[in-house]
């Protein structure tokens, strides 16, 4: 990295009118740094590309850096990557308006890739997967150690379980579930079960088991839908009667949720960390599962369940307040919402990192 | 609009099966969309006490002499008296979910150009007991992978290759007009005329589609049903009319079949 991005050490209140001038009238980048793409589609890299997305359609300037050169992965949404640019680090001229998001699990990597030189802009996570908040870390090592002062995450419980670990200031903007994943026809859906277990044997043992225990069900299609394109996975889910889901890492839940949209059924294992949306208040205001989905202690009940939810489908039952309450519980998971969260997120950005300037200018003024 | 007719051909009535017929005024009765009509086609000499149990629900309709087959009922009643675009075979002793005609009618307006809709069966039989058995379903392999080439639509190869006896179109609703061009039941089948129109069809091009809900229950084995009569036949006289099907369905003229015991014990004895 050049040296002309250092940071200025000294501030003065011209140097500060021009900064807020600038965060003001827009001239500030956004980069967000979006890791080389596996070949499987990834979830959260469908969210980096939306907030990017999102930055821009508030009128921010979005650049979206990798870290090599790379082709754009067939899943990965067109209509969302349109019109950012995409540009190697080494082209990066960065200033001390800008601001520069990096996912959670490479902000050790990152740092360490900068090799002792300053960043003059705001670093902001973006927080999604707990399991790589603190692996990558060294024992002691904290994000705060690299000048991070700010996170946005997708889920409140993921705020509160942040600022549990590092003293930052934590965002939330939850994920939107798009509209292509609406089924006009839900009766018109298919004898079929989309499988969607982190841990694949796992997912194979609840089918291996069905199938012996319910023999005359044994025609009953399963898939994995993996290695699909989003808007093809919302294609199969229109289709798919129900959903299996079991994933003890999730702390967002997209799956159920898709599912949900799509008005396939789901039956999932509880995750270890908990959703925000699974939790409502009862009639004395204690929190209780939610009815949108059909939960499971183990992965070992899934297959009874299915046969129940099967046997419902086959006969026409239809379950009007499930069907409610699924309808209720992704409702608040739209695209508007989560632009409009990305816009509140990045204009608090602007006003803190104002805040933040004035406050090492008033430190610079007392040590002199 | 009434786009649909439940179609129930009765040949005989006896002391024996006329209670049969509560399950099935009961299904009609009891279903959520009601937009359908049902006619029940008859020899004449029970036309009377057809009258009595269905008047209210259904026009019975009796032929002009007794002695038509059940085949033969469902042809006239498409060349001559049908005038909905769609109808559905019920057999009398059969029941159906009340959201039966609901499904059927969401189906044929969405796959308006499918020649033909099969239910799901579920296929029960009166244990010793005097209780009813679930025996397991039918016609639900066409929704299994790997069975036919478009999961829930048959085709030949798929039917063949699984089993032809585990196909069957009670409770299945035919395009009027698809029927009645590829000419309808070859009425001198005496078995397994069901697959035979259904493999003519789907030679023919029409797409044959299993609707994937149980909604209909089919009593088998029932004592005194058509299919108890033909499991007096011989081995013989059965693989006869399975073979005859198999190949009858490449044409869509019926030239009369017939079994000649003789004839066909000699053929083997040829072979043997």
């Amino acid at each position: 990295m050049e040296d002309k991005t250092k940071v200025k050490k000294i501030i003065t209140k011209n140097s500060l009118n021009d900064f807020k001038s600038q965060l003001d009238n827009n001239q500030s980048n956004h980069f967000v740094y979006i890791p080389t793409m596996n070949k499987e589609p990834n979830a959260s890299v469908n969210y980096l590309f939306d907030f990017a997305n999102a930055l821009k359609k508030h009128g921010k300037n979005v650049v979206v850096i990798h870290n090599e050169d790379y082709e754009l992965p067939f899943w990965v949404d067109r209509k969302i990557t349109e019109g950012l640019n995409r540009k190697y680090q080494l082209d990066m001229k960065i200033k001390a308006t800008d601001f520069l998001y990096i996912p959670e699990g490479l902000v050790s990597a990152f740092f360490e890739s900068l090799n002792g030189k300053r960043l003059p802009c705001e670093v902001v996570v973006i927080a999604q997967i707990k399991a790589t908040i603190l692996r990558p870390l060294k024992i002691g090592e904290a994000w705060t150690h690299y000048g991070i002062r700010n996170v946005l995450t997708t889920s409140k419980m993921m705020k509160s379980h942040i600022e549990s670990l590092f003293a930052l200031n934590v965002g939330v903007a939850s994920p939107h579930i798009p509209s292509y994943f609406d089924c006009e026809t839900p009766q018109l859906k298919k004898p079929m079960v989309v499988v969607a277990s982190r841990d694949k044997g796992a997912g194979n043992e609840i089918i291996k088991r069905f199938y012996l225990r319910y023999p005359t069900l044994r025609w009953i299609n399963f898939t994995t839908a993996q290695g699909m394109s989003r808007r093809a996975y919302a294609d199969v889910l229109k289709d798919a009667a129900v959903v299996l889901w079991n994933d003890d890492q999730s702390t967002f839940g997209t799956v159920p949720l898709e599912a949900m949209r799509s008005k396939s059924i789901v039956i999932g294992k509880y995750p270890d960390f908990g959703c925000d949306w699974m939790y409502e208040k009862d009639s004395d205001g204690k929190p209780k599962l939610v009815n949108s989905m059909l939960f499971c202690n183990t992965v070992n009940e899934m297959d009874t369940k299915l046969a129940e939810v099967l046997n419902n489908y086959l006969t026409g039952r239809y379950n009007k307040s499930l069907y409610n309450a699924m309808d209720e519980t992704v409702s608040s998971y739209t695209i508007e919402a989560f632009e409009k969260a990305v816009g509140d997120y990045v204009k608090y950005l602007i006003e803190d990192r104002k805040s933040y300037i004035e406050q090492k200018l008033e430190l610079q003024k007392n040590n002199q | 609009m009434v786009n649909l007719t439940l179609l129930i051909p009765i040949h005989e009535l006896t002391n024996q099966t006329s209670h049969l017929l509560k399950g099935v005024l009961d299904s009609i009765k009891t279903q959520t969309d009601t937009a359908f009509k049902t006619v029940v086609v008859c020899n004449p000499s029970i036309e009377e006490e057809l009258n009595s149990k269905f008047s209210e629900y259904a026009e019975v309709i009796p032929k002009e002499k007794d002695g038509y087959s059940f085949t033969e009922m469902i042809n006239h009643f498409v060349n001559e008296i049908c005038d909905t675009e769609w109808f559905t075979v019920i057999q009398m002793d059969d029941t159906f979910n009340t959201r039966f005609v609901e499904f059927i009618n969401i189906y044929v307006k969405a796959y308006s150009d499918i020649g033909a809709l099969l239910p799901l069966n579920i296929n029960m039989k009166l244990n010793e007991k005097g209780n009813n058995q679930f025996l397991g379903f039918r016609n639900e392999s066409a929704w299994a992978s790997g069975i036919m080439d478009e999961l829930g639509l048959l085709d030949r190869a798929g039917v063949e290759k699984h089993n032809f006896s585990d196909y069957t179109i009670n409770g299945a609703t035919f395009n009027t007009i698809s029927f009645a061009e590829a000419g309808g039941f070859k009425e001198s089948l005496k078995l397994f005329f069901d697959m035979e129109l259904c493999m003519r069809m789907i030679d023919l091009g029409y797409k044959l589609m299993v609707l994937p809900r149980a909604l209909y229950t089919h009593l088998n084995e029932r004592k005194g049903s058509m299919h108890d009569d033909f499991l007096k036949l011989s081995k013989e006289e059965i693989k006869f009319w399975y073979q005859t099907a198999l190949n009858a369905s490449y044409e869509i003229d019926d030239p009369n079949y017939e079994y000649n015991q003789l004839d066909n014990n000699a053929e083997e004895k040829e072979k043997n």
